[in-house]
């Protein structure tokens, strides 16, 4: 039985969504009447037609074979947590040591490269050049260091 | 006469120096990311996008168009150089222009595709001048009904046609819409889909969105996979770039045929320059003397795609600019700005807001020979960029992104967004669900949206009307039509698509 992965996942995500969206539509919003539409009507529609849309696609798998490449988690899952060192770095600590935060944890995306030097000076590159481009020149409120305690 | 005094008006617009300035920054920054595999239109747009709040809407309309063409321009030097098309539409210049360099060619086939370019831009450009005026014009008798059914057509040719599965590419076109709805209900003002969330009152900001599923999901995918090549830096050298007088001889033809199939492909929805550059080549090929020489280097391969290309970029313009009808993701983000900047996009820009439109075409020229020129000196130094790393690349992007969005509010929130749909991003390419839908269903949903209950409120509740007028008719029997299409063809067998792999490329920068 040939069966393609992919869209049978995708199929499965995406009516889900479509049920969602529009059970949300039809129990807590209004939706008026044909003639005054109220603001639930057209989500109402939208997650129906995806409901359909998302079981052709999930029987649509039946017709091919394919199959999901093993996920490569690493480059996802350092990008990720840069953003969360960013925010964190943001937060609390100021612009810069956010920026240091985001590339030092972004370099762990990749193998066998060097983590430390080459990514410090990465990142004080582009501190310097984020508070040229970003402060000094367009005159935005960044504060490069901060202290929120 | 009217015409010439909107033209003039371009001029004064587009030779403004801050918008030169713009320009240029636009167009080079497009040639750059353009060259640079790894970063894409969408991207680089997309990181541009929060300057363009210090600008007044036409300027930045043109930084970004800048953006967008110069990647046609830079993504050939990667294809010919380094058999690595720098964006999908050029992936077909590396066919016969990558053999061109390897046989000493190099230089020949830069000089000639910048050629072609601007021939082909010229040609999309003089067509943008005459027909969105004259389309805007006739738009503006449109009712709600009407445009309810153009932009569920262009909605619908833009999700089928392209990539892939037609009925992948519908999903996402309603899962962007349904994105699109999350705030405040533009009528009764109520919350939709914010589940108490504050910082969703206003809606889902676009930039983050766009940044995080076409910037940093881009970013994920490719690292490690990029590697720089290596390139015969003598191919820039400028003795070797005289072309021969057979080259020219066999090169007009295709520059026309080129720039009349780019313009075709660039104004209907769902299509634009890969898909025309691709046509192109194939056209070539098939009515050429001796098909042999194709990808061996033959120059009409590199002269017609290049002019297609270009042709597609500039007619791209066409319903976006007299219709408010994006074809592409591209132009869902230039209307997307424009919303932004408080200009309603629609037949009426041309009319109302005429320094916008023909300030934005006369940018059109100035690009292009702004690209012309930077082209021919500079294209040792494009062969240097060709070496950077991506391994010090990525993190540049990734500041950039983040430091981007973070200005636009000062709220963390809108980079969490970047995160979030980073990560669809990234679920979407595991599944081979298409990108680029979403982004068009996200920008559009809201005033389809309008244009539906407004309609149905002006024909008290009745469906008929999107079946009333002689637009509305056509409009909507085409949809039906390609809707039918789809669902049949997907639920029929095959991987097509699949098979045709290599040279068909991922359209989510069209």
């Amino acid at each position: 039985m040939p069966k393609d992965e992919k869209s049978l996942v995708a199929g499965l995500l995406l009516t889900l969504l479509g049920l969602a969206y529009g059970l949300q539509a039809w129990f807590s919003y209004d939706l008026g009447s044909l003639r005054r539409i109220g603001p639930g009507m057209f989500p109402l529609g939208l997650g129906a037609i995806l409901t359909v849309i998302g079981v052709l696609i999930g029987l649509s798998s039946a017709a091919r074979i394919d199959r999901i490449p093993r996920p490569e988690l690493r480059p996802l899952l350092a990008v990720l947590a840069a953003f969360g060192g960013f925010a964190i770095g943001m937060r609390w600590f100021g612009t810069v040591p956010a920026i240091f935060a985001l590339v030092l944890i972004a370099v762990h995306a990749e193998r066998g490269r060097d983590r430390v030097v080459q990514p410090l000076l990465i990142a004080a590159v582009l501190s310097t050049l984020v508070w040229l481009l970003f402060k000094v020149g367009l005159g935005l409120p960044l504060e490069m260091f901060r202290w929120r305690f | 006469m009217d015409f010439f005094a909107n033209v003039a008006l371009g001029l004064e617009t587009s030779l403004a120096p801050v918008n030169l300035l713009y320009c240029t920054l636009g167009v080079v920054v497009g040639m750059v990311v353009g060259v640079i595999p790894g970063v894409g239109t969408m991207a680089s747009m997309a990181m541009l996008f929060p300057l363009s709040f210090y600008m007044s809407p036409e300027t930045a309309l043109i930084m970004l168009a800048g953006i967008w063409y110069g990647t046609g321009y830079g993504g050939r030097t990667a294809s010919i150089l380094l058999n690595i098309p720098g964006t999908p539409a050029n992936a077909v210049t590396c066919l016969d222009g990558y053999p061109m360099a390897r046989q000493g060619r190099g230089g020949v086939a830069l000089l000639l595709t910048t050629l072609a370019s601007f021939v082909g831009g010229t040609f999309g450009i003089v067509l943008l001048m005459a027909f969105s005026p004259i389309i805007a014009k006739y738009a503006l008798n449109f009712g709600p009904a009407e445009y309810f059914a153009l932009m569920a057509l262009g909605l619908i040719a833009a999700s089928t046609i392209a990539e892939g599965s037609a009925l992948k590419g519908l999903a996402m076109v309603i899962v962007g819409i349904m994105f699109g709805s999350v705030g405040a209900d533009v009528y009764t003002g109520a919350q939709l889909y914010t589940f108490g969330l504050l910082d969703l009152y206003e809606g889902i900001s676009m930039i983050s969105l766009a940044m995080g599923l076409f910037g940093v999901a881009e970013v994920i995918s490719s690292i490690g996979k990029i590697k720089p090549g290596d390139v015969d830096a003598s191919a820039a050298k400028f003795s070797a770039m005289k072309p021969t007088r057979d080259d020219m001889r066999r090169s007009w033809f295709p520059m026309l045929r080129g720039s009349s199939i780019g313009a075709f492909f660039g104004t209907l929805p769902g299509t634009g320059p890969s898909v025309a550059s691709f046509m192109s080549y194939a056209l070539e090929k098939r009515i050429a003397r001796e098909p042999e020489r194709f990808g061996k280097g033959a120059v009409e391969g590199i002269m017609a795609p290049e002019s297609a290309d270009n042709s597609a970029e500039m007619t791209s313009f066409i319903p976006t600019l007299s219709l408010g009808i994006p074809g592409s993701a591209s132009m869902a983000l230039m209307l997307g700005v424009l919303m932004i900047h408080g200009v309603s996009p629609g037949p009426a820009l041309i009319t109302e807001q005429p320094q916008i439109f023909w300030g934005l075409v006369m940018s059109f020229w100035i690009g292009n020979i702004i690209l012309v020129f930077l082209n021919i000196p500079l294209i040792g130094v494009w062969v240097r960029m060709l070496m950077i790393p991506y391994h010090l690349l990525f993190p540049a992007i990734l500041v950039f992104v983040a430091i981007g969005t973070y200005t636009v509010s000062n709220n963390l929130f809108d980079v969490g967004i970047v995160v979030f749909f980073a990560l669809v991003g990234w679920l979407l390419r595991l599944l081979d669900l298409p990108a680029a839908p979403l982004l068009l269903g996200f920008v559009l949903g809201p005033l389809l949206e309008e244009h539906f209950r407004r309609a149905m409120l002006f024909s008290k509740g009745s469906f008929g009307t999107f079946y009333d007028s002689p637009i509305t008719k056509v409009v909507m029997t085409l949809a039906a039509i390609l809707l039918v299409w789809s669902v049949v063809s997907a639920l029929k067998l095959r991987n097509a698509a699949r098979t045709a792999a290599p040279a068909i490329p991922v359209t989510s920068e069209d």
